[in-house]
């Protein structure tokens, strides 16, 4: 390999964030002699720079179609080829006589009925064939619900300073706005609270009481019931039907472990929107990455949305009680409300 | 009967599997395929087909352990025989604004232009490396072991890739 073949490595090592110290000491030490690779590839923070172009693009991605209805479609459609395959797979088997004799005296010792069906199960390990008795089974229950809770911040400007005139430039108001979240609360009460004070509280902040702002934080509840396949008496069909069970990721402490703080240009913008944000979590719990799937149109929020996805903890996805990486996805609405602009 | 019900359990379990697969890592494959194909509507169909692959494979062996890695390689493997077998250049991602699953005004940003720019004019092995590695976050090694080459090799594609995207940024 020559040496600008080498130095071609160490760019791609570079560029990839991969490379150590030794590695860009000596890709340093070749661009300084070879003007051709220098001109190509440029140095270290030009192969950086090109980089975060390709950053860019990809967290600019919003692009998210669903392919499960699709895929499943497609798959049934190979189930019933399958399935007339086995037809005459089967049919062939008929020809066998011994066969067929072992078959009915198997089938004649499991003898499912509709009272008594035979039930193939997925355990996660290996098939098992169960025998059960229809009667046996628990009282119908409801199915399980998921529950998919959407957060609506609003975000309560802060009465003007005493003696201020007219519009102010926000950061000169504002002091720190990395302060520990406040409890919840709901705002009827702390909307007079924060009328009455003039103080140098952060004006952006979810929460009540004290500060001069206030967010406050409505969640809507949708319920969606989910469909389980279980026996029924009346169906003369014998289910199949995998053991199968998956726990979402979800942040310790619920929805409201999340609190995202907008940085005080988010004022200076009148900022508001919702931003829905799906953060992949590894199988300890830890959130590796946040993408904004739809953007609120402001940086400020999206920003702080992503901070506070990345900051928080949650329980990782269970497949059949294993621990495995997956990812939480969440709405927060800002809506900045003119509460103390007539002040 | 038996085998019957068997073949019938084993289909239950892949198409399980593929669902769990499917919901997973669905954006994340659609939006490399798209980058290397340059077209969302192939970009749809090229996902579909590895999910089914996965389905298939998973019929024949229900415990078979598919990775993400897997997955990669595949759509990695049809989008270039896409491109090959169409004869065609990826398309450009701007003259289609009118098209639903095309690029949408709020992906059209300059440096997704660029990127597309740059991936239109990459052979396909520096265009699956540079993807591999910044959009689906593998490193070289990783990378190099869906491609079925070294890690040397991946950055080296990376670099040539890199460089073409450069000299597309600075052409405005
Ligand atoms: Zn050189």
């Amino acid at each position: 390999m020559t040496a600008c073949n080498q130095a071609e490595v160490l760019a791609g090592a570079i560029a990839l964030g991969e490379a150590t110290d030794a590695e860009r000491q000596t890709y340093r030490g070749h661009v300084a002699t070879c003007s051709a690779c220098l001109r190509a590839n440029g140095g270290e923070h030009e192969i950086e720079r090109t980089m975060a172009r390709v950053g860019q693009a990809r967290d600019g991605e919003t692009w998210d179609p669903d392919l499960t209805a699709l895929v499943r479609e497609k798959m049934n459609g190979r189930k019933r080829l399958l399935r007339a395959g086995l037809t005459v797979a089967g049919a062939c088997i008929a020809i066998s006589l011994a066969f067929n004799l072992a078959m009915v005296a198997g089938l004649g010792r499991i003898a499912p009925s509709f009272a008594d069906p035979l039930v193939l199960n997925y355990d996660g390990q290996r098939i098992v064939l169960e025998h059960r008795s229809t009667a046996a089974l628990p009282q119908a229950t409801a199915a399980p619900r998921m529950v998919v809770e959407h957060n609506v911040v609003t975000l309560t400007r802060q009465p003007a300073a005493v003696g201020a005139v007219g519009p102010r430039a926000p950061q000169a108001t504002i002091p720190s706005v990395q302060q520990a979240p406040r409890t919840v609360a709901s705002t009827a009460s702390t909307l007079a609270a924060a009328q009455k004070t003039f103080d140098d509280t952060p004006i952006w902040r979810r929460g009540s009481g004290g500060g001069g702002g206030s967010i406050a934080v409505t969640q809507t509840t949708t319920s969606v019931s989910q469909t389980i396949p279980r026996l029924d008496r009346q169906t003369d069909s014998i289910v199949v039907a995998p053991a199968y069970t998956i726990r979402a990721p979800e942040p310790i402490g619920g929805e409201t472990a999340l609190t995202p703080q907008p940085a005080p240009i988010a004022y200076a913008q009148n900022a508001s929107g919702t931003s829905v944000f799906e953060v992949q979590i590894d199988e300890r719990g830890v959130p590796t990455k946040c993408a904004i799937t739809k953007s609120s149109g402001f940086l400020s929020l999206d920003d702080a949305v992503c901070r506070a996805a990345m900051k928080a903890r949650y329980s990782p996805k269970l497949v059949n009680g294993r621990p495995v990486p997956g990812s939480y996805t969440d709405a927060f609405t800002f809506r900045s409300s003119g509460n103390g602009e007539g002040l | 009967m038996e085998q019957v019900y068997l073949a019938a359990g084993g289909a239950a379990i892949a198409q399980a599997r593929v669902d769990t697969l499917v919901r997973e890592y669905q954006t994340k494959l659609v939006r490399y395929v798209r980058r290397m194909v340059g077209d969302a509507d192939t970009a749809l169909d090229i996902s579909q087909d590895v999910f089914l692959a996965a389905y298939r494979t998973l019929q024949a062996d229900p415990e078979r352990p598919l990775t993400a890695g897997w997955l990669y390689k595949t759509a990695t493997n049809n989008s270039i025989s896409h491109l090959r077998r169409k004869k065609i250049v990826r398309m450009l991602p701007l003259d289609r604004d009118h098209e639903t699953y095309a690029w949408r005004i709020d992906e059209r940003s300059a440096a997704s232009v660029d990127l597309q720019t740059a991936m239109n004019k990459l052979p396909s092995d520096q265009a699956s490396a540079i993807m591999l590695t910044t959009y689906a976050g593998y490193s070289s090694q990783e990378a190099a072991a869906i491609l079925g080459t070294t890690s040397d090799a991946v950055r080296q594609r990376v670099c040539r890739a890199m460089r073409t995207l450069r000299s597309v940024m600075s052409d405005h």
